[in-house]
């Protein structure tokens, strides 16, 4: 529904309606403005991201940086407002991550930010999520497998990895990939590791044989520990339910001019080229999303 | 309690003077300073001793029962506030706390890691504890705790960053405070710790990836790590800072190297059998959640342990849910008890687990002597094999989310909120009965084959808590141990979620989310007497004496793991308010007639 016709529409009703009538309406929060307008009169956009995400955001001497804190700064820069940067602790699962942080906020307090990255954008995901807003993919990434020249002689299959140790993040979609496909026979071929850092440092230290996580990270990670001699291979993995997802941006529903403002902000981004800049300066190859940000936006 | 006739009469104190009797105690001990707090021995006889509560759980055990009696079913209508207490400024939430009681101070602990000291006869605040808690974090279910535990001069307790925290009972003073585990990892901690000779007994909770339950026992005094006992087969326990031994044995119950993240998080803590000195300790669900992806029992997962004191070593195990796919979790109290059956007495102890089943163990050994519903429903097992101690399962389990697209949902009951959740039970000396706090719930499960998790795709199940009826969720029950059977039960409209007290009054006390707290008739389940304290009790009720008159506290303030979750059952509690108060009642004595009385 156009929101400002909704507005327009309920202010007409309200010469009519006695207000509380008005106020048991779901649309009673009209009066509130727009996260964007909000954050002009705080004077600070507030973006989220993932605490200690590498490369996308994560500390270093004691500031936080990474291709998504970049790109939280060239949108707060577009829009005309300076970025406060907001690391959050991921939940059991993104549902979790919104609601705290864009549209209800966390039970211990805080409130929200105005806006969170690295948002997976499936068209089901994104119809499902009714308090959020999702749109302007940007990304896309894809499970890959990074390992040292001439260490597999032939991985067009993942059984090629039976017998060989694979680190994977615990609780990761390749941990669970590693435990549950095919039956389970490369279950005791995980070694199970906190983050994909620790992973790809393991690999750089020759404990394990090859890494399987998100491309981006893999990528970004190698470029962190420096002096590696890997190859990073994307295969389709049979069994797994999604090999590759674009991310995207969230906002809380109902904010017409923050989407609107952020929507053009990146598509600047991307046809000048600071995007694929981000990533590259981060050593990750920029792969554009697959969903049209139009089909996304329309939501 | 198998402890009575030993202790009864040599350390009991007397009613009135409990300074003189602490003196008595100095005295016959002729070690301790002039300030002589509480000892081992009188933790040991806690349950008996009515003028005091130095333990959550009102004994060791944890059967809190208490054995004043000037408080009964005829009395009870004449039980009024005689003081209370509000916690104050803004943080509110679940109080599921237990008072202590001792040397006229009442020790209280509220959400948010904070604790009081109280003048017990007026409720005057002599000092509060604020524990600084830093950003970030991520307590699961509320930020609330479940009580303190006192050992010398020392009110001990755990906090939501994961700190084990002794204070001056005078002052309020920090004396230790020791990092049980790393709040950035996930990890908090909010059950009540327990005092078991000179160490104070924790277990971790939090985490919900990575974590490797375990239970800690400190040296009480200073704080310092004396044994580390992890719950998942596999992982190496120490003692004295050296091994102690491998929990059960590496990949019987695993594959690979998933035991490195096993879960079963012992975030209930522990209760204690004096007589055979075990811990009893409840685990967790194991993890990841899936359960196809890790294939076996995974123990000690959803499991009882019984720990030898002093060795740190486990000495039986029971697994109520093996391999468990619900979140059944095993956390729950295991209270030790004598139970009277065809004219014997049996070392026994009781679970009243979330998986359903009221189960009864020789506390000895851990040998299943009974398992029986205490719930109207459960769809995931007929029944237990009383040979084997295994459920029977009714393949309820839900699908491979790997492996399904959405659409087939599994209707388990209980939910994973459990039959009963942390709320603890209580048993009676004088009726020989258990009283459960029960819920009638059960959980939609669903494969919800995308979404994300740290912005990459993962594979997630969704859930529904549905209450089985209209009218009500909570029920409280009690349970003859000897039978299985239930002996009465009174409902609930909103779910329970606040622990129980007997006493020889004949009493059962609970509280609800209403705001109620009540007092049943121990043998029918009549409800007596009920007071509304202004928000929802999911407090521990106790109950003491103090110059010659019966007391009972408990507070109030709406919060857990609840009000949390969606779904139909949010709808019956979203009308209750928030709050923080501590609640003293005592019985009416008219200022006319109390010469009378006396």
């Amino acid at each position: 529904m156009n929101r400002v016709l909704a507005r327009v529409s309920l202010m007409l009703l309200a010469l009519w309606l006695p207000t509380s009538v008005l106020a048991a309406d779901d649309d009673a929060d009209e009066a509130v403005l727009d996260q964007l307008d909000q954050a002009r009169e705080r004077g600070v956009l507030e973006v989220a991201v993932y605490r200690d995400f590498p490369p996308y955001s994560y500390p270093q001497q004691g500031k936080y940086v990474g291709a998504d804190v970049d790109l939280a700064a060239a949108l707060a820069r577009k829009i005309g407002l300076p970025l406060k940067v907001r690391p959050i602790m991921p939940g059991d699962d993104a549902d979790d991550d919104l609601r705290n942080n864009i549209w209800k906020g966390h039970y211990l307090g805080g409130g929200v930010a105005d806006v969170m990255l690295h948002v997976g954008m499936d068209p089901q995901y994104v119809a499902r999520q009714d308090k959020a807003d999702l749109f302007s993919p940007y990304f896309r990434e894809a499970v890959s497998i990074a390992y040292r020249p001439g260490r597999y002689k032939n991985l067009t299959t993942p059984m090629a990895l039976v017998g060989t140790k694979v680190g994977v993040e615990l609780g990761s979609i390749s941990d669970y990939y590693m435990s549950g496909a095919y039956g389970g026979r490369l279950r005791t071929s995980a070694v199970r590791l906190p983050t994909t850092q620790a992973a790809v440092q393991a690999l750089a230290d020759d404990e394990i044989d090859s890494v399987m996580a998100p491309r981006g990270e893999l990528q970004g990670l190698m470029k962190m520990i420096g002096g590696l001699s890997i190859e990073t291979r994307t295969t389709e993995f049979q069994g797994l339910f999604r090999t590759a997802w674009d991310v995207g941006i969230a906002i809380k529903a109902g904010n017409p001019k923050l989407k609107a403002a952020i929507q053009i902000a990146l598509q600047e981004l991307q046809t000048s080229g600071e995007l694929k800049s981000i990533y590259a300066a981060y050593g990750v190859d920029y792969v554009a999303p697959e969903m049209a940000s139009t089909a996304a936006a329309s939501h | 309690m198998e402890t009575i006739p030993r202790y009864r009469g040599a350390q009991r104190r007397s009613r009135n003077t409990v300074v003189g009797a602490l003196s008595a105690i100095v005295l016959a001990a002729m070690s301790m300073s002039a300030q002589a707090g509480v000892t081992p021995d009188m933790i040991s006889t806690d349950a008996t001793t009515p003028s005091d509560v130095l333990t959550v759980g009102m004994g060791q055990s944890g059967q809190r029962y208490s054995s004043l009696s000037k408080i009964n079913t005829q009395t009870v209508v004449d039980l009024v506030p005689a003081w209370t207490f509000s916690f104050g400024d803004e943080k509110q939430r679940g109080q599921e706390t237990q008072p202590l009681i001792y040397n006229g101070k009442m020790f209280i602990t509220g959400s948010y890691s904070r604790l009081w000291a109280l003048d017990v006869k007026s409720g005057k605040k002599l000092w509060a504890y604020e524990h600084r808690l830093p950003d970030g974090i991520m307590p699961c279910c509320d930020v609330v705790n479940r009580g303190a535990a006192l050992f010398d001069d020392l009110v001990i307790f755990s906090t939501l960053d994961a700190h084990l925290v002794a204070l001056n009972q005078e002052t309020g003073k920090v004396v230790w405070n020791e990092k049980l585990d790393d709040y950035k990892a996930g990890y908090s901690n909010t059950a009540a710790p327990l005092i078991v000779k000179n160490l104070i007994v924790t277990g971790v909770s939090g985490g919900e990836f990575g974590v490797v339950g375990r239970v800690d026992a400190r040296d009480a005094k200073t704080g310092k790590l004396v044994w580390s006992r992890p719950t998942v087969e596999g992982h190496m326990g120490t003692l004295n800072g050296k091994d102690n031994g491998i929990t059960g044995k590496t990949n019987a119950s695993w594959e690979g190297d998933q035991y490195k993240s096993g879960g079963a998080a012992t975030w209930l803590g522990c209760t204690y059998g004096a007589d055979v000195d075990l811990i009893y300790c409840g685990t967790g669900n194991p993890s990841p959640w899936n359960a196809h992806t890790r294939p076996g029992d995974n123990l000690y997962s959803s499991s009882t342990l019984a720990i030898k004191a002093d060795t740190g070593k486990i000495v039986w195990s029971y697994q109520s849910t093996p391999h468990d796919s619900w979140d059944f979790d095993g956390v729950n109290e295991f209270i030790p008890f004598d139970m009277k059956k065809d004219g014997k007495t049996i070392k026994a102890g009781a679970k009243a687990d979330r998986n359903g089943f009221f189960y009864v163990l020789d506390r000895t050994n851990g040998k299943l002597l009974g398992a029986s519903p205490f719930v109207s429903q459960q769809t995931w097992a007929s029944g237990v094999d009383m040979k084997t101690g295994r459920p029977i399962e009714t393949a309820n389990r839900p699908g491979d989310p790997g492996k399904e697209d959405k659409g087939s949902s599994v209707f388990a009951a209980p939910s994973f909120l459990g039959g009963k959740n942390w709320m603890p039970m209580a048993y009676s000396q004088n009726t020989g009965l258990f009283y459960v706090p029960s819920n009638e719930w059960g959980m939609d499960i669903w494969n919800e084959p995308i979404t994300y998790k740290k912005g990459a795709a993962f594979l997630g199940a969704g859930f529904t808590i549905k209450p089985l009826y209209e009218d009500h969720i909570g029920v409280l029950r009690a349970m003859d141990p000897a039978t299985g059977k239930i002996v009465w039960e009174a409902k609930n409209g909103a779910p329970l979620w606040g622990g129980v007290m007997s006493t020889a009054g004949n009493l059962v006390f609970t509280g609800t989310p209403e705001g109620y707290l009540k007092a049943f008739d121990a043998k029918t389940g009549a409800e007596l007497w009920k007071f509304q304290t202004g928000s929802g009790v999911v407090g521990q009720p106790v109950t003491w004496e103090q110059d010659g008159e019966q007391y009972v506290a408990v507070a109030s303030g709406w919060g857990g793991a609840v009000p949390l979750w969606g779904g139909e059952v949010a709808k019956k509690v979203k009308d209750i308010t928030q709050g923080g108060m501590l609640w003293v009642f005592k019985l009416h004595t008219s200022k006319a007639n109390s010469v009378a009385l006396k």
